[in-house]
């Protein structure tokens, strides 16, 4: 009894010296555990965006969220499932499961602003009758700290105690829009900072995706919706480009150009000649909060590379295929990924703005996605509308991004002249200048003519280019007809596949095809282009 | 004799007249603006089906048979003018194509070189309401060029209204023909 009152003893101070071991090892790692994790709330801001619909709770609950991520990741918006950016719950859910970010969700807007009272002064009422007076709200709430609101939603403002900091109502009826924006430009601009602005196009009419707000009211950009066309757009565009002449060289133009009033090419034109940088599209969500979420300490970007080594040539008809306009918008969470060999165009801006999503992508992505760095310099810019003086830095500054993206390919498009895609000599030999760690190069969006190399690594442009009409049928004819028309092997067809595409629908036009087609990584690709360019080398014609 | 003289130039005018007036008819049948009908036309190229190419016919009429057919396809990168120069029943024409992609290759990498002669020979028979060309031109593509031998079809509908061009190439293998239908503008 004795024995067993003693080992009893024992028993119990084993325990607890156990228990106290344990205590000091899992301290500092729960500790550390405890201090990773981030709090934060979602709300949903789906619905139609109709500026006489839904138009009022998104965008006001959007500057709220500009206005509460300014010092932390406080608050994260989901958008519906048919959104533009198809991987905002994803990533939610990635961040969740990988970054410790734990959420609560918020149901009303009042919850909503009495939960985040103190980042808000107050609020500014727009002219709902005038989209400008929309646009312009979302300026003044980066420089005020307030929310932007309807006439509608006055009362509850004035309920929950906030104050009115500007009232735009009426205000404009007798102004056009290149008033209101020098209007704005006169009272904002100076307040504003200028390493952003934002371009708040896309849809019009009774209609705004204004998805990239919080991020420009989170650093107090000057918001503008100004026509970029210089044969269309009047006093608009000669605006714009004073508004563009102010931001220094390499500055970021957000959002996209207005569907209504010019197009793509004059918007990115007129941004590359004062070699500013253009990030889309104006419905990217959630910017003002990806950019709190670090990367793990000592990360580096891995991408994946195929072996180059030993490469043999075949008489083939070479395809690599590269999907377009970016990561979030395109078919990356769609059927077939990982099944071929497919390149994905990079936004790499991202590696400073929001790096968790690069990591997102470069941890799901199977052996067969490829990476390729975009769009002609460290954003979308034409080379040819880039001032000389800045397109050596343009490209330096992508060599850079892509090194450290652990990427070795680049494409370029520049359609910055309306009747071609091709680039002169002297800017493709800048290229391989300027980024010597690019294994090769890729041109166009369309189809272009453009072909080089220097020292086995080729200047391509695709070959191909599938919208999202084109049947199996259909594409096989045209893939057919350029096999016969560029008739000798190997023939490297570089194949651009817009973003509505899937995986599975290029190998459902794939599978038609003879055994003569062979689909290759893009680095083999280019790697065997270099081995042996059967295409001619040929560059913009001087017209 | 005056008499004698103003007679046999009248009849001599009358003559000129009568014979010139089939070759007026044939090609000014055909005359005015087309607008593309995207729904009515069938295995174009994408850029047309998509809707993101405008697209215009403008025929113009020079007697005798002579024709000039202004193609102007436009997207929103800008507009793009091609005239062909044709002559029904005469010697083979030539025009010149402006450098650019080529929309009827869809999205294939084909365009016109620089100053490209486009050779074309027009044959009408009986029936006006429609004629034939084949063109010959040379495209580039990346390894190089490659020579189109293109069958172009013009007919007309009944009441004038409707213009379908029925178009073949020799670089498509085992493809139904492309039919572009247009409506007469006004």
């Amino acid at each position: 009894m004795k024995a067993s009152k003693s080992m009893s003893k024992r028993i119990f101070m084993y325990s607890l010296l156990a228990a106290v071991g344990l205590f000091i090892a899992r301290g500092p790692a729960m500790a550390k555990e405890e201090a990773k994790t981030i709090h934060c709330y979602v709300m949903n801001v789906a619905g139609d965006w109709k500026i006489t619909g839904d138009l009022p709770r998104e965008a006001l609950v959007i500057s709220l969220q500009g206005l509460v991520n300014r010092t932390g990741p406080n608050l994260y918006l989901l958008y519906g499932s048919d959104y533009d950016y198809h991987n905002v719950q994803a990533l939610l859910d990635y961040y969740h499961k990988d970054h410790g970010v734990d959420y609560t969700m918020i149901k009303s807007i009042p919850d909503a602003l009495v939960k985040f009272r103190k980042y808000v002064k107050g609020y500014i009422v727009y002219d709902q009758k005038i989209r400008d007076s929309i646009v312009l709200s979302f300026t003044v709430a980066g420089i005020e700290d307030g929310v932007v609101v309807a006439p509608d939603q006055v009362p509850m403002m004035k309920k929950l105690g906030f104050k009115e900091l500007a009232n735009f109502e009426g205000k404009f009826e007798n102004m056009d829009t290149t008033q209101i924006y020098q209007w704005a430009y006169d009272h904002y601009w100076n307040k504003c900072s200028h390493k952003e602005m934002i371009y708040m196009g896309g849809v019009e009419g009774n209609y705004m995706k204004p998805g990239i707000a919080d991020l420009g009211i989170a650093n107090r950009a000057f918001f503008f919706d100004l026509s970029t066309d210089p044969n269309t757009g009047g006093t608009q565009y000669q605006l714009a480009k004073k508004l563009y002449s102010k931001m220094k060289p390499f500055s970021f133009i957000f959002g996209w150009h207005s569907y209504m009033k010019d197009t793509e090419h004059t918007s990115v034109t007129l941004a590359s000649h004062y070699a500013l940088r253009v990030e889309g599209l104006n419905t990217l969500p959630n910017m003002s909060f990806h950019r709190w979420i670090k990367l793990p300490p000592g990360y580096k970007f891995q991408a994946h590379h195929a072996d180059l080594k030993n490469l043999k040539l075949e008489k083939k008809i070479y395809v690599s295929f590269i999907q377009s306009d970016g990561l979030g918008i395109g078919a990356w969470l769609k059927p077939g990924r990982g099944k071929i060999p497919y390149t994905w165009e990079v936004n790499m801006y991202w590696y400073h703005y929001a790096p968790a999503i690069l990591q997102y992508y470069y941890s799901q992505a199977t052996p067969n996605d490829e990476f390729i760095g975009t769009l002609g310099g460290p954003s979308y810019m034409y080379p040819k509308a880039i001032p000389d003086k800045y397109r050596p830095t343009a490209i330096k500054m992508a060599a850079k991004l892509i090194k450290d993206l652990d990427i070795n390919m680049f494409e370029i498009f520049d359609a910055s002249d309306s009747l071609t895609r091709d680039l002169p000599k002297n800017i493709v030999d800048e290229y391989f200048k300027y980024m010597p760690n690019a294994i090769g190069f890729v041109n166009g969006y369309g189809p272009a003519h453009t072909f080089a190399t220097k020292d086995g690594r080729p200047f391509m442009s695709f070959d191909y280019y599938l919208p999202p009409t084109r049947t199996v049928k259909e594409a096989d004819a045209d893939l057919e007809e350029l096999a016969k028309m560029n008739p000798k092997r190997p023939y490297f067809i570089c194949f651009h596949v817009r973003e509505y595409t899937d995986v599975q629908g290029v190998m459902n036009i794939m599978k038609p095809l003879g055994p003569e087609f062979k689909i290759v990584p893009l680095d083999v690709f280019l790697k065997l282009a270099g081995m042996d360019p059967t295409f001619k080398t040929q560059y913009q014609f001087t017209r | 004799m005056k008499k004698y003289l103003i007679h046999s130039w009248m009849i001599m005018a009358a003559f000129l007249v009568a014979a010139s007036l089939p070759s007026v008819s044939r090609a000014q049948s055909f005359a005015g603006n087309w607008n593309y009908d995207n729904k009515a036309s069938k295995n174009v190229g994408a850029f047309f089906e998509s809707g993101e190419m405008r697209y215009m016919l403008k025929i113009v009429s020079e007697g005798n048979g002579k024709m000039v057919i202004d193609h102007r396809t436009g997207t929103e990168a800008g507009w793009n003018t091609k005239k062909l120069n044709l002559d029904l029943n005469g010697p083979e024409t030539t025009s010149t194509f402006p450098r650019g992609d080529l929309y009827r290759f869809s999205f294939e990498a084909v365009a016109i070189g620089p100053d490209q002669t486009i050779r074309a020979k027009a044959v009408q028979g009986s029936n006006k309401s429609e004629f034939d060309v084949t063109l010959h031109y040379t495209v580039l593509v990346s390894q190089g060029t490659y020579n189109i031998v293109q069958h172009d079809h013009y007919q007309l509908s009944p009441d004038g209204k409707t213009l379908t061009v029925t178009e073949t190439r020799n670089s498509r293998v085992e493809d139904e023909p492309a039919v572009y239908v247009f409506q007469r503008a006004n």
